[in-house]
């Protein structure tokens, strides 16, 4: 890279991650971490008349408001739940959903607008070098428009804004955050999990993509509620979620698991606290916190057999554009899906070093049962030894160091080394677009 | 063969295939050797592994290297056999690193790879690092003998009751020894410092004076390069995308 090229860089690169949760964007100079907001937009229409001539004009026009804005115009807004939008389901935005589109514009003008006043007075700002970071499954549409999106905001600082933009797939961000040149990085979120083998760049022919994830977690918890005399509670998300995380485990052996915990359920038993009058208490249905953690790894047990033949539990194939969410396919499977479709001679390297991300990955072994419960990294190492004996002593699998901001750092890193001299190719889906 | 053994045993190879070539050895570390060849100043990084050659941490050391590739006027990487067939030729004839593949089992050494030789840039030599690089292998040293001297002291302790008073005496007086030779250490390694210092401010620098103001003013105009990127093998190999 050229030296002024570099020093350049190191000023005016600009990161933005689009997680479903979360937008975390900023520039390098923010250092090691971003900032962040809700990835959430409140659209403003339906709005009385008298609470109309209290908003600014300019945001009235845009009709839509992200950040610490939403609250404020929470309140004054009629139906507020149809209107209170997270642009992004599982990492992907419909072609067709206007209202997403324009939350996301909004994200991005919100994001620049909060650097672009101090970095417009230096004279050597010839705009940002904008690294936008999408889920590995996102259509080639929504980079598109993603694109567009900068344009348009660029336009409106009157072309100083954006020197150029590129897109890079979140795992991949992942990976050079991590300092793995070649790995596989497995992506667990709410509604779906990525597995993305890396080579020196993503290998797009080896992505495989499950239907499930965090979502599947929190409907067996909901069934299991069900079944423990808790099916009021049932109905509310958030007591799933909050039962979730605190009951949910791992199992080394699922089978085992479960006999050990029918045999000794006093030693299994939980009691979760949900509010200062509600407590949840598992002592004979105990037995089943090791389904919550299963459910990621592998839904094709026999245990979830009559859950998905009653049909309280839907775990089904998808085609989304020209991609198969596979629903039931466990994680060891996935994996060595996606690795035989790597060339061969680095197959084994890609195999053997495996990073894991996502909240669907964040489980604990509470105190006295390490015997039959583990963490994720163990299980996907525990799995893979039953399939792949041979690598067993090799697997190097870790969770990543800080989840929640390795996106951007690996975006920002991406945006800095990347040469402004490669152009945006879209075969290989990398390179800097611009449109000055 | 353990690290340690596989390690000690490429230096040896190396140091017979110097000692061929009429090399002089300056310094001898354990994972790397500096040579003299007439003017060249050459930095040989000896790079082996235990079980499987691990290309990612081969490429962060290489990245580390290139770093420094302005301080040597050859620099080379030296690994196995094996190894060697790992590595991306284009990308280190393109840093000037050279290879020297080791075989372990025949305890034979052979240049694949030539490093061209290069003028140093003395003046480039980053002070501050310097200092830091010093006082980390001041504090490493130091950390290891007061580990040691508490060590002794406990155990001088718990022998206190039923130890001759004499034995204590005799040991303090090691201990005390071995103090003043942890402040030789130091005295030497400030005076170090203070020569480098003088070198960079008397020699090429004043020659340089004018490009050495434009970097300072070039320099106070760049942001610092954030911790996360640093050491990061992605940025060579991102970089290298313009070559394709």
């Amino acid at each position: 890279m050229l030296a002024d090229e570099s020093r350049y860089k190191l000023k005016y690169t600009y990161a933005e991650d689009f997680g479903t949760g979360y937008f975390k964007y900023g520039p390098i100079t923010l250092g090691e971490r971003p900032k962040m907001i809700p990835s959430r937009g409140l659209i403003l229409r339906d709005l009385p008349e008298s609470i109309k001539m209290l908003i600014p004009k300019s945001v009235l026009e845009r009709g839509v408001v992200v950040g610490d804005d939403v609250s404020k115009y929470l309140s004054s807004i009629r139906e507020a739940a149809r209107n209170l939008k997270q642009p992004l389901k599982d990492g992907i935005i419909r072609r067709d959903d206007e209202d997403a589109w324009k939350i996301v514009k909004e994200l991005v003008r919100f994001g620049f607008s909060q650097f672009y006043p101090e970095v417009s007075n230096q004279p050597d700002f010839r705009g940002y070098y904008t690294v936008i970071a999408l889920s590995a499954l996102a259509p080639d549409y929504m980079r598109e428009r993603m694109m567009e999106i900068h344009k348009e905001v660029d336009e409106e600082f009157e072309g100083r804004l954006i020197a150029a933009v590129t897109v890079i797939d979140q795992p991949f961000a992942v990976a050079i955050a991590e300092k793995a040149v070649t790995c596989s990085v497995i992506e667990a979120g709410h509604g779906n999990i990525q597995v993305v083998p890396i080579s020196y760049g993503p290998i797009r022919e080896g992505i495989v993509a499950l239907n499930r994830g965090g979502a599947e977690a929190n409907a067996i918890t909901r069934e299991i509620l069900k079944d423990a005399g808790y099916g009021d509670l049932a109905r509310d998300e958030y007591v799933v979620e909050t039962v979730k995380r605190q009951i949910g485990l791992v199992p080394k052996n699922l089978k085992e698991a479960i006999k050990k915990a029918r045999e000794d359920p006093k030693r299994f038993a939980v009691k979760v606290k949900i509010g200062p009058l509600v407590e949840i208490e598992l002592v004979e249905h105990a037995w089943m916190r090791f389904l919550i953690g299963e459910i990621i790894f592998n839904p094709k047990h026999e245990e979830f057999a009559s859950y998905i033949q009653t049909g309280r539990l839907v775990i089904e194939d998808v085609v989304v554009g020209d991609m198969v969410f596979y629903g039931e396919m466990d994680l060891a499977e996935a994996l060595i899906h996606s690795v035989k479709k790597t060339p061969v001679e680095i197959q084994e390297k890609i195999v053997s070093s495996i990073i894991l991300s996502g909240g669907a990955f964040n489980w604990q072994v509470p105190q006295g049962l390490e015997d039959v419960a583990c963490t994720s990294t163990e299980k996907i190492k525990i799995m893979m030894s039953e399939r792949v004996p041979d690598m067993a002593e090799r697997l190097n699998v870790r969770m990543v160091k800080d989840p929640q901001f390795s996106v951007w750092r690996g975006a920002i890193i991406y945006g800095y080394a990347l040469p402004t001299s490669v152009k945006w190719n879209e075969k290989y889906k990398e390179g800097w677009y611009t449109w000055k | 063969m353990s690290l340690l053994v596989t390690l000690d045993r490429a230096r040896n190879i190396l140091k017979k295939w110097i000692k061929e070539r009429n090399l002089i050895i300056e310094e001898l570390e354990s994972d790397h050797l500096i040579l003299r060849e007439g003017d060249n100043t050459v930095l040989v990084k000896i790079i082996v592994f235990e079980d499987l050659p691990d290309i990612d941490e081969i490429n962060r050391e290489i990245t580390v290297l290139a770093s420094r590739r302005s301080e040597y006027n050859k620099m080379y990487i030296a690994v196995s056999r094996d190894v060697a067939h790992l590595l991306d030729g284009k990308l280190l004839k393109k840093l000037g690193i050279g290879v020297i593949a080791i075989d372990l089992e025949e305890g034979e050494a052979r240049e694949i790879l030539q490093s061209p030789a290069i003028s140093r840039r003395v003046a480039e030599i980053d002070v501050s690092r310097l200092e830091q690089d010093l006082s980390r292998i001041v504090r490493r040293i130091l950390d290891s003998e007061l580990s040691v001297l508490r060590r002794e002291i406990e155990e001088l302790k718990n022998r206190a009751q039923d130890s001759a008073s004499g034995d204590v005496l005799k040991k303090l007086e090691k201990i005390r020894e071995e103090i003043e030779s942890i402040w030789n250490v130091i005295d030497r390694l400030k005076i170090e410092i203070e020569r480098l210092k003088n070198t960079i401010s008397t020699g090429e620098v004043q020659s340089t004076a004018t490009s050495s103001r434009q970097e300072a003013q070039q320099q106070s105009d760049t942001s610092p390069v954030p911790d996360f990127i640093k050491d990061n093998p992605w940025v060579q190999i991102l970089a290298n995308k313009n070559v394709r």
